[in-house]
């Protein structure tokens, strides 16, 4: 689904130099220290970056980003249903991982875990091939990170998952081919 | 519920007479009407003032050259602060919108003047006193969006009519609101001034400029308590058209 070759990244330093990776449907985890490009190479992906070398993607990109990316004005449901998400899908997400109860809030009001329930439901909910996510359990508590990891799983079998994560324990509860940069 | 209400309503009356009692303090210092007119006086001559049809026709006119001024000024702002957000037209304008802003508004009369017939130079005034405000706060909401959007909106393929609904329109909202308000009192200030000085048939600065001229202290205050609620009676309009544009506009149909 995405083939990298020779990937090289530069702002003012190298940030990735020569990457090489191939990744078909499932679930692939990029682990790194800090600082190694782990998000730079999905901005790359998602053609948001400028990069050296070639990237060629089969599918359509779902992008769940670092930050969540909320806009303050719109209520929760608002800005899930902003990005034209299949709305079936939206609405069972809203409701599996409890955001329902504070749907109408704007998003300025929502505590951190709230705000990435959002992120993660917006961006799950869009019909795509590939989903990128950057740190998608951060701020989660462990019930709701693990709904997530079941619905990233049971989409897996057909999708492309690309997740950044920090925390090892990821890899197992995935399922997910190890990525080192 | 009752109490919020008595507080909305008696605030601003307490505030209100506390500062009328001041004046008629200071009224009373000075103790000479030539100088300060008491408050009540003030009020008596606006009463008298209002029974008069030429009264109502200035007024009129006044507000209607400087509102049209105001308009022009709105539009020609949002236009620019839309050019500017490209990055070439913004170097372009830039000195422009420098010089605009850094020219006393007395040196724009000067030139209205001999430019223009002296009952459009309030018009021109007006204009000229808007332009860069809206300009300079509109662009500084469209950059305040942030390229964390624009990302948002490239990954999620957000059509462009939906962008500018639900992010630019809203983001850039609250400064163009606020400009507006800021623009609603130098208007008045700009556009009385030049009346002064140019002195058009039927306005309020020239009724002001010959009440200075034969000493007639009374209805410089009591003109000058017309441009007052006058401009805070704009600045209460645009406030109100713009909650209810808001409400009627802004999130519709994203449920």
């Amino acid at each position: 689904m995405i083939k990298i070759k020779n990937l090289t990244v530069k702002f003012e330093k190298t940030i990735l130099e020569n990457i090489n990776i191939e990744f078909n449907s499932g679930v692939y985890c990029i682990y790194a220290p800090s600082g190694r490009g782990k998000t730079t190479l999905l901005n790359a992906i998602a053609g948001l970056i400028k990069y050296k070398g070639e990237i060629s993607v089969n599918g359509k990109i779902s992008y769940i980003f670092q930050e969540d990316r909320l806009l303050n004005w719109l209520s929760a449901k608002q800005n899930i249903m902003l990005v034209e998400p299949d709305e079936k899908t939206a609405l069972e997400y809203m409701n599996y991982l409890g955001i329902t109860e504070f749907q109408d809030k704007k998003a300025q009001e929502l505590s951190g875990g709230m705000k990435r329930r959002c992120a993660l439901v917006r961006g799950l909910s869009v019909d795509t091939d590939i989903y990128l996510l950057d740190e998608p359990f951060r701020a989660l508590d462990k019930v709701n990170a693990q709904k997530v990891r079941d619905i990233i799983n049971e989409m897996a079998t057909t999708k492309l998952f690309i997740i950044v994560t920090h925390n090892e324990e990821d890899f197992e509860l995935l399922n997910a081919k190890k990525i080192l940069l | 519920m009752k109490t919020s209400i008595i507080k909305k309503i008696l605030t601003p009356i307490i505030i209100t007479a506390i500062w009328l009692i001041i004046w008629q303090g200071v009224y009373l210092i000075v103790n000479n009407s030539l100088f300060v007119c008491a408050p009540l006086d003030v009020l008596k001559r606006i009463f008298i003032l209002s029974q008069t049809k030429v009264f109502w026709f200035d007024v009129c006119s006044s507000v209607v050259r400087i509102v049209i001024g105001f308009i022009l000024g709105v539009f020609a702002g949002l236009f620019m602060a839309f050019i500017s957000s490209i990055n070439f037209a913004e170097k372009l304008f830039s000195p422009l919108k420098l010089i605009i802003r850094a020219t006393p508004i007395a040196s724009f009369i000067m030139l209205a003047w001999i430019w223009l017939d002296r009952e459009n130079i309030p018009v021109f005034v007006s204009f000229l006193m808007v332009v860069p405000v809206i300009w300079g706060n509109v662009s500084t909401g469209i950059k305040n969006i942030g390229k964390n959007y624009k990302e948002l909106a490239k990954v999620y393929n957000i059509k462009k009519s939906r962008q500018i609904k639900y992010i630019y329109f809203p983001g850039v909202l609250p400064y163009f609101t606020s400009a507006l308000c800021t623009c609603a009192g130098l208007v008045w200030k700009a556009g009385v001034a030049a009346e002064v000085l140019c002195q058009p048939k039927n306005s309020i600065g020239t009724n002001l400029f010959y009440a200075k001229s034969i000493l007639e202290t009374l209805d410089v205050f009591a003109w000058t308590t017309v441009i007052i609620i006058i401009s805070l009676l704009l600045e209460w309009i645009i406030k109100y058209v713009l909650k209810k544009l808001e409400k009627k506009f802004l999130f519709a149909g994203l449920t």
